[in-house]
């Protein structure tokens, strides 16, 4: 090898370590809320590691939630970015439906109205930045059928539980922008 | 703006009322229970109102509608999208509201603002995207637009943006007026590969030695760079809603 390859391999690794010496990773998230319904005005999100035990969703999470989203006439998207330093396990997801923007209405029947509950397996990679777009066509009830990948639950109001697969998680390091990290049912990811 | 929606506050009252006596008029069964609580939200929409709180009297009169199915409260909840300048959201109220009630009394007047509204609201066509997977954001917010298709949004700033992998992202300003028509083609340019060496020739560039100084100054610089931009190397949110994880 001449040393004007060598150095300029050395150049080339040198950026490329400066590119890629990101060691968190970012998954941005876009919530499809449904419009407003009955007496359901707002809409809370809250975002958490899994980390809270076997039945997570069964108690109260220290992290506070996202602002209230008001539901209107039409749906709307929300967006929030998990950022992420060295947590790789699944994110849990709540979005309560609320008449009252804290969530604390206490009048029957109290708040939260209806919920909604996901899993989103293994959305985080090291250096990547990953996507998710989950979609709530309805505010859960007793007559709504759950989406795709939702079942509803027995809960104290309408819930319905949602698991996002791993290879719903889209991203783009390499190739194709729009595909997603697996290339099978368990298949390898691409960035592993 | 806030004139025209307090005048039109007035003369719902009575609609509601009316609808109030007659609950069969909004298709659907009430009892007493839910028109209680359809006469305290539109309590509610008309003092949010009445303080300009436009936000508050938009959810309230929702909820008024929802639970009398009024044709007047539904109305007042469009207008109070218009006096927020949302005028999007206020055309597509004014149309849910006009279908469904097409022989209330004020019908006429619904398709006025509905026709004010239209023309209000300010129109994106994409023309052309290159590359067709480049992922759109307008204000942050992902949107579905294909090239050909069209979007209605409210006139005034946005910021378009347009991302994909491999490629230079793109930001724009738009500045839309009422009733704007604006055309749209974005192309994203493909990054910067590594730029092939130049063929050697006798000449000082040729000379190792200048190649090994050059690498070396190089690897100083980016070790350099790499201690001091550390945390500016992360990858950063793109939304401003942020959670953190460990």
């Amino acid at each position: 090898m001449s040393a004007r390859r060598g150095a300029a391999l050395v150049n080339a690794t040198c950026v490329l370590l400066l590119c890629g010496c990101a060691r968190n990773a970012v998954l941005e998230l876009a919530i499809e809320l449904p419009r407003a319904e009955g007496d359901v005005a707002y809409a809370l999100v809250e975002v958490h590691p899994d980390d809270l035990g076997e039945d997570p969703f069964a108690v109260q999470w220290a992290t506070p939630p996202l602002a209230p989203a008001p539901l209107g006439a039409v749906p709307v998207v929300l967006d929030a970015s998990v950022v992420a330093d060295g947590y790789r396990g699944d994110a849990l997801l709540r979005v309560r439906f609320c008449r009252a923007p804290d969530c604390l209405d206490l009048s029957a029947p109290r708040d939260p109205r209806a919920e909604v509950r996901a899993r989103i397996e293994r959305p985080l990679y090291t250096g990547a930045r990953t996507s998710v777009r989950l979609r709530i066509p309805s505010v859960p009830s007793a007559s709504a059928t759950p989406p795709a990948g939702c079942v509803a639950e027995p809960a104290g109001h309408p819930t319905w539980s949602c698991r996002v697969p791993r290879c719903s998680v889209a991203g783009c390091i390499f190739g194709d922008p729009v595909a997603n990290y697996c290339d099978g049912d368990d298949g390898p990811h691409f960035c592993e | 703006m806030r004139r025209a929606a307090v005048i039109t506050f007035s003369f719902a009252l009575p609609a509601l009322a009316a609808a109030q006596a007659a609950p069969e008029r909004g298709g659907a069964d009430r009892d007493a229970t839910d028109l209680e609580a359809a006469r305290a939200a539109y309590a509610e929409g008309e003092a949010a109102a009445e303080a300009l709180q436009w936000g508050e009297a938009y959810v309230a009169f929702q909820r008024s509608y929802e639970r009398s199915g009024a044709p007047s409260a539904g109305f007042n909840a469009a207008m109070a999208l218009r006096a927020q300048g949302r005028h999007v959201a206020a055309a597509e109220a004014l149309e849910a509201l006009l279908a469904r009630h097409a022989d209330w009394e004020h019908a006429g007047s619904v398709a006025e603002r509905l026709a004010e509204e239209r023309a209000r609201v300010a129109t994106l066509h994409l023309e052309a995207l290159e590359p067709p997977s480049a992922a759109l954001r307008l204000d942050g917010r992902v949107i579905a637009l294909a090239p050909g298709q069209e979007l209605a949004l409210d006139a005034g700033e946005h910021v378009l943006s347009a991302a994909a992998s491999g490629h230079e992202p793109h930001e724009e300003a738009l500045s839309l007026a009422f009733g704007e028509r604006r055309s749209l083609s974005i192309r994203l340019a493909p990054r910067a590969a590594l730029e092939a060496a130049p063929s050697g020739g006798e000449d000082v560039a040729a000379s190792p030695w200048l190649w090994l100084v050059v690498g070396a100054v190089v690897v100083a610089g980016v070790v350099v760079t790499a201690v001091l931009l550390d945390d500016a190397a992360q990858l950063s949110a793109d939304s401003p809603t942020v959670v953190r994880f460990p």
